[in-house]
């Protein structure tokens, strides 16, 4: 058996360093580009002008409080300058809080107290403009109300601002559920995990399949005959080609899976759940794929046929287009038969 | 003399055997076309506004008014469809996938608010249907905001006034100040003066998804090209050739020029078929820029040929660093929203990016030629260099004796 397992690997023992690289490709990939992507997703922001005109306290709290919004990035900037840059499209957008801001806020009237300039074709500026919107009405509102009796209008104004703290009144608590079971909450990867899963099973899988040349190669250069003829049988040979083929095509697929989860720091749970099934897909999809090439002859005009199905699995799947039910990716993102 | 036979040999080859060619143009093409159609159906469903069903078992007067701030403003009723339906009639809609979600108004949630407590409304968003859960999210925190401020001024007034008059008095004040505190919050579209200028800066987002697919397109034609058509040859067939002096080095020129022709007429018949859409303009920058990129795009490749790099690892090597290349030009995701560490000035997608830019605003700018030349000429030039040296280590040439 030994010694079948040395033939089939022959080929990568003669470049070892070109076959651990291209096994361990997923693992490389993921740890190049995860922090890469990382970052990038983490940081990327709508850039937006933001010009204080009045100067007054109320407007350097709304500069300060729009400081950390999600997904904004505020730049200050003169009123000239912000308007250029929106015309150059450095900015998305530019928000002037008016001279008088403070003023008309206070007398209650809160008609034009800021400027918003927006190129034709911007497009996520109104995010800002609801995340300035907000705070400016958190003034208005509680000047609004402090006016409305008879106390001390800043301590009227601090009673009701202190609504606000530690969070605000009015708070929703969002939980994702599925139709199919919305009493119960399942924990589950982010879209784009799930989508680097799917290209290291198309990996893992392409790698199995161009494996399957060794056969090809022990056929055609006699090598088979030879077996067939001093052994009497090529069940061993055989046998031994299918365990390689599982542990080359598994192997590099859960070398990428396991980077991908613990650079992601996925929950114990979620790590269980997706190592079990995708072993399971991944074992049926191996079996089908060698069983599919030995029934047909092993051809050579085989190999590229199965890595054209490998390919239309991925992209039918995740483009949710075709029938996705018999593709080994739906199965693996459970959404085909073993779903 | 030797050059010019093998590069018979290789055009030969390609006339006889168009496979990689073909295989190169319709993969990708497949792969863009079905992308471009699930997002062309994201974005018509976009157009949709979302769907959500709204439980009230509080219905008191301040949830009816919560619901209206949500459901009457004029923006947030134009993207969402906020529907008021019983409990189990919600939750039959939800199990058959109509909603993008379901909030739920617990019962006693005036009465929290009032008393200045936090008890969340809580919403359940549909996980298979995350586009419109996302929407849905963004909406109902926007109009959240709102809320807690006019919730902030009705019980700072209740608590400093309205709570110290007799009980007939109170509650018409309190009802009165709810109502005046909500239409404030309602009127908060007042606060902004809106001014639009036109920038000749930004592409648009039509003319970007055309610059996206036309670059995607690109990168991953070349590198199956370079890949299906750069296999190595067969050791007894590179005897032969070099029985003739033609040594490795002739192979990644050959190779070169022949992936630089065919780039640069793929790439030429795709922006040809851009301009009859008029989404370009033809011109001689234009024509130059593809010239070079072409260069540059092809060099890359020759020198990971040139690296005697198998086809398989190459065409992974070509694909990591043009995805990485892609993305930092802004390619995929303008570079205006991206963070700045990731934009290089010399980065040559992004020299790429800017000359379909320019095309597409009409400018005729060659500031970012001279760069792709120099790419181009100095990838080209190392990849000649290592097959040079790659042939003396070997000795089958010397650069001071060979032909």
């Amino acid at each position: 058996m030994l010694t079948y397992l040395s033939l089939h690997l022959n080929k990568w023992k003669k470049r070892p360093f070109l076959s651990l690289l291209l096994f361990c490709f997923p693992l490389l990939a993921t740890l190049l580009l995860y922090p890469v992507f990382e970052n990038t997703a983490e940081e990327t922001a709508v850039p937006i002008a933001i010009v204080d005109e009045d100067n007054s306290d109320y407007s350097e709290t709304i500069l300060e409080r729009t400081r950390g919004a999600e997904r904004l990035r505020f730049t200050e900037m003169e009123a000239g300058e912000a308007e250029d840059a929106v015309r150059k499209g450095t900015m998305e957008a530019a928000f002037i809080l008016e001279d008088g801001l403070q003023e008309a806020l206070n007398d209650g009237d809160v008609r034009d107290v800021v400027t918003w300039v927006r190129s034709d074709e911007a497009l996520f500026d109104v995010y800002a403009k609801e995340a300035i919107g907000a705070e400016v009405m958190r003034l208005a509102l509680n000047a609004k109300a402090a006016n409305a009796i008879d106390e001390d209008f800043d301590e009227a104004f601090a009673y009701s601002d202190s609504f606000w703290e530690p969070a605000p009144l009015f708070q929703m608590d969002f939980t994702e559920r599925s139709p199919d079971n919305p009493d119960v909450e399942v924990p589950k990867l982010a879209a784009w995990h799930v989508m680097a899963i799917q290209l290291f099973f198309l990996y893992g899988w392409v790698l199995g399949i161009f494996f399957l040349r060794e056969l090809i190669a022990d056929e055609k250069e006699g090598r088979l005959q030879r077996i067939r003829l001093i052994q009497q049988t090529t069940v061993r040979y055989f046998a031994s080609h299918f365990v390689l083929f599982c542990l080359v095509g598994a192997g590099s697929f859960l070398l990428g899976l396991g980077a991908l989860f613990y650079l992601a720091d996925i929950t114990q749970v979620l790590v269980q759940a997706w190592l079990v099934r995708s072993l399971i897909v991944f074992a049926i999809t191996l079996l089908v794929t060698w069983c599919l090439f030995m029934g047909t002859g092993r051809k050579r005009w085989m190999v590229p046929v199965l890595v054209l199905l490998a390919l239309a699995s991925f992209l039918l799947t995740v483009t949710s287009t075709g029938i996705t039910g018999i593709w080994p990716h739906s199965w693996l993102v459970g959404r085909g038969g073993l779903g | 003399m030797n050059g010019f036979s093998l590069w018979r040999y290789e055009m030969r080859a390609a006339v006889k055997r168009p496979a990689p060619l073909f295989l190169s143009i319709g993969i990708p093409l497949i792969i863009i076309g079905l992308v471009v159609l699930v997002l062309q159906s994201v974005v018509e469903e976009g157009a949709e506004p979302v769907r959500a069903a709204v439980v009230d078992e509080d219905d008191t007067f301040q949830t009816n008014a919560l619901i209206n701030q949500l459901s009457e403003e004029e923006r947030l009723s134009q993207a969402l469809d906020l529907i008021p339906l019983e409990a189990e009639e919600a939750e039959q809609a939800f199990e058959k996938g109509e909603l993008a979600g379901v909030m739920t108004i617990p019962e006693g949630f005036t009465a929290s608010l009032m008393i200045g407590e936090n008890d969340p409304i809580s919403v359940m968003t549909n996980e298979d249907d995350s586009l419109d859960a996302t929407m849905l999210k963004v909406l109902l925190e926007s109009g959240a905001n709102y809320i807690s401020a006019s919730q902030s001024a009705v019980n700072t007034v209740y608590d400093l006034h309205i709570r110290n008059l007799s009980e007939d008095e109170r509650n018409s004040r309190l009802q009165e100040a709810i109502i005046t505190y909500t239409l404030f919050a309602l009127d908060r579209g007042d606060l902004f003066s809106e001014e639009t200028v036109t920038t000749g800066a930004n592409i648009g987002w039509e003319k970007h998804a055309y610059l996206a697919v036309l670059m995607t397109f690109l990168f991953l034609f070349l590198a199956i090209y370079q890949m299906l058509d750069g296999k190595k040859e067969s050791g007894s067939l590179l005897e032969r050739w070099r029985m003739v002096d033609v040594t490795f080095v002739h192979w990644v020129g050959i190779k070169q020029v022949k992936w630089w022709l065919v780039t640069f007429g793929v790439l030429e018949l795709m922006v040809l078929a851009l301009s009859q859409t008029e989404v370009l303009t033809l011109s001689i920058t234009l024509h130059l820029g593809v010239v070079l990129i072409a260069l540059w795009a092809t060099s890359l490749a020759s020198f990971l040929y040139a690296l005697n790099t198998p086809a398989g690892l190459r065409f992974l090597v070509f694909l990591i660093i043009s995805v990485i290349g892609l993305l930092s030009a802004g390619a995929w995701v303008p570079s205006l929203y991206l963070p700045e560490w990731l934009s290089v000035a010399w980065n040559p997608y992004g020299l790429t990016y800017d000359v379909f830019r320019s095309a597409l605003l009409e400018r005729e700018e060659r500031g970012h030629l001279l760069g792709l030349a120099l790419w181009g000429i100095g990838l080209n030039g190392l990849a000649l260099s290592i097959a040079l040296w790659k042939e003396k280590r070997d000795a089958y040439v010397s650069i001071f004796t060979s032909e």
